[in-house]
This record gives C-alpha cells, sequence and structure tokens, in this order.
C-alpha cells in the first residue's frame, strides 16, 4: 500500500506541474505585454517597475519560469487588479466556501445515485429501474445552470420556498465557519444549489453502480453468499454493493472533470461566493492574477480528488491494499 | 462510394433497433434540417429589434401569432434566434466534436498498438488534461485570446478527446493480442495497415459511441461556457441565448425567453445520449441481456 | 444403506421438475427426478455438464435464477416437507444448518474484498448465536480440519492458492455440521496432485463428521473412490442409480457403459478411452422418448415412443439398483458391443 500511495502521490504532483507549465506557456502565448498577467496596467510607472522586479519579469524566461513555479507552489500569486487584496487571501476563503458546496452536492449524488443503483440493479426491469434509467439520460442532458434556473423559477421566485442567492442572508451577524455551517441560513442557502448539482451528477454513479452491479450480481461470490442462507439485504449491501462501489469508484475521476464545470455555473446562477463564480467574474474582468490563481486551484481540486479516489480504491480493493495488483 | 453507403446502412440498422436510438436520430435529423435550412425559414432577422403595428418596440412580448415565440428584452425574435442558434451551436458541437474524436481514436490507437514507451508517455499526456477543468480550461483559454468561436472550438477540442482516447486505448489492447491481427502481422502487414485496416473496424462501435458522447460533451460545455458570458458576441447560440436572458435580469418573468433554448440543450444532448446507448449495446455485446 | 431401510431417508426427492422460460422458450433442465440419501451416505450423481446436475443443485438450495419454475411431488428433509416452508424459515433454518454447499466454482465463490476467515464468520453467525471471539475459535478449529494454518483465516481469498480456497470452502460447509453437504465438482479445475490431495481430506473428514454428502460431478472416477451409490444423470433425468458396485460390477444403461469408457479406471490402467460421440440435448422441448437414444449406438425405433420408466434391475433382496432402458432384457449383448471402439463412433 505504501508504494501505491507513493506513486499515486507523485502522479498527482506531475499532474499539477504540468498544469502550472501550462498556464505559464498560456500567458506567455497571451496577445500584448506578457507582463500584464501579474501587474495591473492601472498602475503608474515606478510601481509597475517594482513589482516587474519582485516577479522577476526582467530576467531571461527560464528564469521567470523557476520563478514561476517557485510562487506558485508558495501560493504567491500578487495582487488582484480589481481590489489590490492579495490574491491569495481572496482565494482562501473562496475556495472553502467551494468546497463546502461541492462536498455536499457530490456527497448527495453518489450517497443517493449509488443507493438507487444498488436497487435498480437489484430489481432490474422493475418500475423503478425503467422510470430512473430514462430520467437520468434526460438529467445527464440538462446542463446544471438549466436545472439550476428552473429550479430557482419555481422554488425561489414563484413559491418563494428558498432563497435564491448567496451563501448567508446579507447582514448576517454569523461569525466562524462552524457557526456557519450549523445555521438554518446557511443550510437554506445550500439546498438549491446542492439540489441543481445533485441531479446533474446523480446519472453517472447511479448507472455505473446498476451495471457493475448486475456484474458483480452474477459472480459465483454472490451467488454463494445466498447459499450461505444470508438475507437478501445483506447479500445485496454487504456482497453484492461493496464489491460494485468499486466500479463507482473507477469512473469518479471522469466525473470529477465535469464536476468542476458544473461547479463553476452552479456558483455563478446561485450567487455562491465560492471559486467558480470568482473566476468567472476575474476572467470577465480580465483580473489575471486571481484568473490564474482560481485556475489552478480547480486544477488542484481536481488532482486532488482524483488522488482521493485513487486512494479509496485501494483502500476498497484488498488486491491493492495488500500489493498483490500491478 | 458502395462502401460508403454500405456503412450508412448499417449504421441505421444499428440505431433503428433501438427505441430511444430512434428517436434520438429523429431529433437529430430535424435539427441538421433546421440549421441547414436556416436562411431560409427564419421569420425574421436574429439581431433586428422589431416594431410593433403600433410603431413601438416588440419588447418582451410573449408567444403570439406574430411572434410564436415571443421577443426578448431587445425586442428581438426568439423563434428567428432560435433557428439561427441551431444552426451555430450544432456546428460548433459537430466540428469539435469530430475533431476531437480524431484525436482521441488515433491517441487510443497508437497508445494500444504500440504499447510500452508509447503508450506510457502518450497516457500520462492523457493523465495531465484529466488533471485540467473542462469549462475553467474554456473560460480561461477565451480571456486570454478573445471571445471568438475558434477559441470556443479550440478550448473544447483541446481537453473533450480524453475520455475517448482512454476508452480506445483499452479496447486496442485487446484486441491487438487476437488472432486476425497477429496474422495479419504474419501476412507482412505493416502497423498503420493494422491499426486502421483490421484494429479500427473492430473499434468503430465504440469509436462512434464516443463521437456521440463527445458532441454532447462540446455542446454542454459551449452551451455553458456562453451562459457565463464567453461566447462569441458575433454569433447566436443556445447559451447565448440564455446569457442574454440572464443578464437582462427579466429571467424571473420571461418564461418564453428560457424555455426554448433550455429545451433545445436538454432534449438535443438526450437525443445524442439516446444514440449512444444504441451503440452501446453494440460495443458491449454483454449489456444486450440486461 | 439404501433408501429401502425403514427409516425416512435424509433426503427424498420424488419427481422433481426444473423448467427455465427463455426466449427461445422453456428448457426442461430438470425432468423429473427421484432418488433418496440416507444418513451418512454419499450419493453421486454424474453426468456430462449440461446434463441439470447444476440445476439439480440449485433446485435443492432455493438458487434458482427468477424465471425458473420448480416443482416436485416431493422434497422432504428427514421427513419435513421442504415444499411447504417459506423462503425465509428455508434460509434461516435449513440452509447451511441442514444442507450446506461446496460450490463448483470454488475459486470464484469467495467474496475479494472480505478476508477469508470473516467469511466463515458471517455464516457462523447468520445462523449461530455466537460471540464473534467464539465463532473465530471455530474457524481456527475448521481450519485445523481441513488442514490450513489457522493463521491464514485473517488472509484475503487472493492471497489464497487454489487448493487452500477449496479447503477453505470445506471447512465453510462444516461450519455448522450439516446433516448434508452437497459438493458440486469439488475438484474440478484443480491440478491432479491438488485433487488426490483434496479427496483424501475429503475422505478424513468423513471419518470424523457424519454428514451425508451429494457428489455432484462429472468426473467418474472421483465418484467411484468416494460414493457408496451412484446416480447417472442424462438429459435431466437419472437414467440408472444404484450401489457403487454393482454400478460398476453391471452396469445397464447404454449411457453409464459409455461414460465408463470415457474415463480412466484404476482397476484397468492401459484401458484405451472410448468418448461418446455428440453433446447433450438442449432440452428446448420435453423429449417424448428415451433422452439419450439421439445419441445412443444401440437405440431402436421404439426408443423414442414413450420416455422408459426406471426398472428394478437388482438381484432380489439386494440392494437397489434401477435403470431406465427400453433394451433391458439385452443387456448382455450391449454391454459386450460397448467396450468395441467401433460401436461408439457417429
Amino acid at each position: 500500500m505504501g508504494t501505491y500511495i507513493a506513486r499515486r502521490l507523485a502522479h498527482a504532483a506531475l499532474t499539477l506541474l504540468a498544469v502550472a507549465t501550462i498556464l505559464f506557456v498560456l500567458f506567455r502565448l497571451m496577445p500584448g505585454d506578457p507582463t500584464a498577467q501579474v501587474i495591473s496596467p492601472a498602475l503608474d510607472g515606478a510601481a509597475q517597475a517594482r513589482l516587474k522586479a519582485a516577479f522577476g519579469l526582467d530576467r531571461p524566461l527560464w528564469q521567470q519560469y523557476l520563478i514561476y513555479l517557485a510562487n506558485v507552489a508558495t501560493l504567491e500569486w500578487g495582487q488582484s487588479f480589481t481590489t489590490f487584496e492579495p490574491v491569495a487571501r481572496i482565494v482562501a476563503d473562496r475556495m472553502v466556501n467551494t468546497l463546502l458546496l461541492m462536498s455536499a452536492g457530490l456527497a448527495m449524488a453518489i450517497g443517493f445515485g449509488g443507493a438507487l443503483g444498488m436497487l435498480m440493479a437489484w430489481r432490474r426491469g422493475g418500475p423503478l429501474d425503467i422510470g430512473a434509467t430514462l430520467a437520468a439520460l434526460v438529467f445527464q442532458a440538462a446542463p446544471p445552470f438549466v436545472t439550476g434556473i428552473l429550479l430557482l423559477m419555481v422554488l425561489s421566485y414563484n413559491l418563494d420556498l428558498l432563497p435564491s442567492a448567496g451563501m448567508l442572508t446579507p447582514g448576517s451577524k454569523l461569525f466562524g465557519l462552524w457557526e456557519i455551517v450549523t445555521s438554518a441560513d446557511f443550510l437554506s442557502h445550500l439546498v438549491l444549489p446542492t439540489a441543481a448539482i445533485t441531479v446533474y451528477y446523480l446519472a453517472t454513479p447511479m448507472l455505473i453502480m446498476r451495471d457493475s452491479m448486475l456484474e458483480v450480481m452474477g459472480s459465483d461470490y454472490v451467488e454463494f453468499a445466498r447459499a450461505k442462507g444470508l438475507s437478501p439485504a445483506v447479500v445485496m449491501v454487504r456482497h453484492a454493493a461493496r464489491n460494485a462501489l468499486l466500479g463507482i469508484v473507477t469512473v469518479a475521476s471522469l466525473l470529477l472533470g465535469f464536476a468542476i464545470g458544473g461547479q463553476v455555473v452552479v456558483e455563478t446562477v446561485f450567487s455562491w461566493p465560492g471559486m467558480g463564480k470568482l473566476m468567472v467574474e476575474a476572467a470577465t474582468r480580465h483580473d489575471y492574477p486571481v484568473a490564474q490563481a482560481t485556475f489552478f486551484m480547480l486544477a488542484t481540486l481536481v488532482v486532488g480528488l482524483n488522488l482521493l479516489t485513487d486512494l479509496s480504491y485501494g483502500w476498497l480493493d484488498p488486491r491493492i491494499r495488500t500489493g498483490h495488483a500491478r | 462510394m458502395t462502401a460508403v453507403l454500405r456503412f450508412l446502412a448499417e449504421q441505421w440498422r444499428i440505431i433503428r433497433a433501438d427505441r430511444l436510438g430512434m428517436i434520438g436520430a429523429l431529433i437529430v435529423g430535424f435539427a441538421l434540417l433546421v440549421a441547414l435550412l436556416a436562411p431560409y425559414i427564419a421569420p425574421h432577422d436574429p439581431w433586428t429589434s422589431l416594431r410593433a403595428a403600433d410603431g413601438r418596440m416588440a419588447v418582451l412580448r410573449p408567444p403570439s401569432w406574430e411572434y410564436l415565440l415571443g421577443t426578448t428584452s431587445l425586442a428581438r425574435d426568439i423563434l428567428s434566434q432560435m433557428i439561427w442558434a441551431t444552426r451555430t451551436t450544432v456546428a460548433i458541437g459537430l466540428v469539435s466534436g469530430l475533431i476531437s474524436i480524431l484525436i482521441g481514436a488515433n491517441i487510443g490507437l497508437i497508445a494500444g498498438y504500440y504499447g510500452g514507451r508509447i503508450d506510457e508517455v502518450l497516457m500520462r499526456l492523457t493523465d495531465i488534461v484529466y488533471g485540467m477543468p473542462f469549462l475553467p480550461f474554456v473560460i480561461v483559454l477565451i480571456a486570454l485570446f478573445g471571445r471568438s468561436i475558434s477559441f470556443v472550438v479550440l478550448a473544447i477540442v483541446v481537453i473533450v478527446w480524453r475520455t475517448s482516447a482512454r476508452v480506445i486505448r483499452a479496447q486496442t489492447l485487446s484486441l491487438r493480442e487476437r488472432q486476425f491481427v497477429t496474422a495479419a502481422r504474419a501476412r507482412g502487414a505493416g502497423d498503420l495497415r493494422i491499426i486502421y485496416l483490421h484494429i479500427m473496424p473492430n473499434v468503430l462501435p465504440l469509436l462512434l459511441l464516443y463521437t456521440a458522447f463527445n458532441i454532447a460533451w462540446a455542446i454542454i460545455t459551449e452551451a455553458s461556457a456562453s451562459f457565463l458570458g464567453f461566447g462569441d458576441p458575433d454569433l447566436v447560440t443556445w447559451g447565448g441565448i440564455l446569457f442574454d436572458l440572464w443578464t437582462s435580469g427579466r429571467i424571473r418573468t420571461a418564461w418564453w425567453w428560457f424555455a426554448p433554448p433550455a429545451l433545445a440543450i436538454v432534449v438535443f444532448v438526450a437525443a445524442l445520449v439516446f444514440i449512444s446507448r444504441a451503440y452501446e449495446t453494440v460495443a458491449n455485446p454483454r449489456l444486450q441481456e440486461r | 444403506m439404501a433408501p429401502r431401510d425403514g427409516a425416512p431417508p435424509l433426503l427424498e426427492v420424488r419427481n422433481l421438475r426444473v423448467r427455465y422460460r427463455t426466449r427461445r422458450g422453456a428448457v426442461h433442465a430438470v425432468d423429473g427426478v427421484s432418488f433418496a440419501i440416507g444418513e451418512g451416505e454419499v450419493l453421486g450423481v454424474a453426468g456430462e455438464s449440461g446434463c441439470g446436475k447444476s440445476t439439480l443443485v440449485r433446485a435443492l438450495l432455493r438458487l434458482l435464477p427468477p424465471g425458473a419454475v420448480m416443482a416436485a411431488d416431493k422434497l422432504a428433509f428427514r421427513g419435513r416437507d421442504l415444499l411447504a416452508l417459506p423462503d425465509r424459515t428455508f434460509r434461516r433454518e435449513v440452509l447451511w444448518k441442514q444442507l450446506a454447499l461446496v460450490p463448483q466454482s470454488a475459486q470464484n465463490s469467495l467474496n475479494p474484498a472480505y478476508r477469508v476467515g470473516d467469511q466463515i464468520v458471517e455464516a457462523l453467525q447468520a445462523h449461530a448465536d455466537m460471540t464473534g471471539a467464539q465463532a473465530r475459535e471455530r474457524v481456527a478449529a475448521l481450519f485445523d480440519i481441513v488442514g490450513l494454518e489457522p493463521g491464514l483465516a485473517r488472509r484475503f481469498p487472493h492471497e489464497f492458492s487454489g487448493g487452500m480456497r477449496q479447503r477453505a470452502m470445506i471447512a465453510m460447509a462444516l461450519a455448522l455440521e450439516p446433516p448434508l453437504v452437497i459438493m458440486d465438482e469439488p475438484t474440478t479445475g484443480l491440478d491432479v496432485l491438488v485433487q488426490e490431495r483434496i479427496l483424501r481430506r475429503i475422505a478424513e473428514i468423513r471419518a470424523r463428521v457424519k454428514s451425508s454428502i451429494l457428489l455432484i460431478t462429472h468426473d467418474i472416477a472421483v465418484i467411484a473412490e468416494m460414493a457408496d451409490r451412484i446416480a447417472v444423470m442424462y438429459a435431466g433425468r437419472i437414467v440408472e442409480q444404484g450401489s457403487t458396485a454393482a454400478m460398476f460390477a453391471a452396469p445397464f444403461h447404454p449411457y453409464t457403459l459409455g461414460l465408463q469408457n470415457a474415463f480412466p479406471s484404476i482397476a484397468k490402467p492401459g484401458k484405451e478411452l472410448i468418448s461418446i460421440p455428440g453433446h447433450p440435448p438442449a432440452l428446448a422441448a420435453p423429449i417424448g422418448g428415451c433422452g439419450f437414444a439421439a445419441r445412443c449406438p444401440f437405440a431402436q425405433p421404439r426408443c423414442g415412443d414413450a420416455r422408459p420408466p426406471e426398472v428394478a434391475v437388482g438381484p432380489p433382496g439386494g440392494p437397489a439398483h434401477d435403470a431406465a432402458c427400453v433394451r433391458l432384457a439385452d443387456v448382455a449383448e450391449i454391454r459386450r458391443a460397448a467396450r468395441e471402439k467401433s460401436t461408439w463412433r457417429s
């Protein structure tokens, strides 16, 4: 297991290095003055020169690259063009908000999707199986901003059941992460964006779980578990679903690649103060330091979550845990 | 020519065998027809602000006999916008979907066939692309290089090939060891000949399945980017119509402005998913019994 | 210990039928099978694959897939009517406690996600009131019986060799000392040496544990070594059954003769092997006459007329021996011809 973890970690680090390099290259290819990526054109000449030296932009390209990598590694992104705050500080808060919404959505999607897929396979061809398959195909086709707007129109604008925007009611006096996430205000703001994300992600884990359940249910060890006289629920959950979970984990990386996109859109629709919304705003205003930082942090999120799925795969499959697999 | 016809007939047979696939094919066919005929069937220019008979601007009119799908806050005819948007959105989807499958299939075939160092390098490359958040990459690229259709397509193509490459590589790996490949090699067939004449026909259902998927992903991504304001401002797309609605602030009332583009995206992407499922049963015979 | 003795047999099956519904119509996989197993007895069921042996096992354990229909005139375990038992009661009171299985594919029947010992503990705790510690202790004792190091209970299935997995499955089957163990092809897929060791181990266990065994195999040699009585199955029916000694000394059914030709004999090592040409039928439609007629070198037109009844062929007063063939009267001639290779050419 040790070498497995080490190898996964090395892969993740390599991928991030590649992402940082691609960012560096892209920003050099950008039309216009390359220094414009970190130094606001709004500053006066002396201030620009000072920053240029601080970021090493007066040095040769390869040195710039190394300085850039060092800055990325230490989360030194300069300051925002629009608010002149240090980018790292802006991003840190937003990252927490994004993680809150994303983990709620993914947990719901995988939890519900997995459970539904399990039941669909168990009663294959039944009304749940057919209905949920069709619904999943349609929901999969609905981009999250469409479902998001639809939810807003019905539940917020028309029925006025839930708040339509933000993470807390403006003027909220709540303080500290724990106080915020346990407040009714936060939770009521969380419902709609989470629902939009869940609906969008649900289909993949559900259909995958259904398929791998069907495969596992035909296996000898599930039939044998029935022969042991275990109850159907125990056979379904402990023997079939436990192994079918591996199927979900295998496609989780695919899901995550798209999850970030959904996240960006949903944050924008529901004005959720997260990284995605920040990134869209920064990109729209050509606030390049913030855009770069948010992009890299979102990439880190993807790579980190992929790493997590790899590790949970290792944990779920004893063949990897005990070091017997390739 | 006959080979092409036979190929098309075969595809038709596969799709027709699956009821949902058939529905999907009809929807896609209808969209293609609208896209081709757009200049002839659109009742108005999609960019012109229309005046009603009384000389006032026809702003935010709900659907009526005059404006079948209503008008926008800038008094533009939504039906005409939808017809032109179908043309651009479908074109973007097809172009990016086809280019990306071309890249993905070749990378998958080459990595799977040659294996070893080549496979290692190509798959590491694929891993790196998997580390790129898709939509954020599109947004950054457009923010840097400008809101033009070519960068939208480029950004989509650069990312979306990754899944098809992985899947086709896996399939190629197993085909490589099969008898017809070793036999072809024994007859002295070259690598390229084996890859494209012997292996590729066998991954074809998978390839078509992922072509449909890639088009679907391209359309969802284009719509998302346009909705966020990163579309080409000179073109009207389904996502762009929704962006106009969102920024107009009329989202609470103008349901007729929301419904057509939203439905178009969902129905068209669902149609592609239906078609891909028809191929899934061919690509993966195990599924046929399910 | 033949079923004709006074006491009720351990398991009595009369006219068991199993029908699968498929897209191409019904398949009569088991078509009226009757047999009985006495206490402590080993009954071997022989036949090629596709003769309905596995379906028979599934039917007895109620593991038939959806779409399969089972019926029988009688299915009794120590006089208790199994047909009347609801699924839940059957699962809780009969499965594993009374009736355990060593499955055909022992290699894949252990769940790869759990430790081998834990899977046996699971079976124990599902049916017996045991603490975790007691159950683990029992597992260690069972491992000792089947000749596995008790420490191996903490290993995962993929860390076991084929032979070790087979032993673990036998240990699991013996966990609750059930009166009847069904062993479905217990040696198939193992190499000859391991097969030999497993068989010896089963024989040793038989001396210690008094379970009856229903031994399902296509391997006549295994049956000859282990079974007290043999039932030969073909096309979903039992075509001949009797004591092992009688079945080998004086078989009556042409299919039994053919099977014996096809396997190496311990008594006659250098014997030439002759296989039966053709394959068992697909059983799509119920067969009107004798199921074997299509492949039987001794078939006559009347073989297709009606299903031949099982007739007692053993010496009067001796152990039961039944065969279902219309040409029983010609048995001496058939036995002689069956030894010739030319007889079996298609």
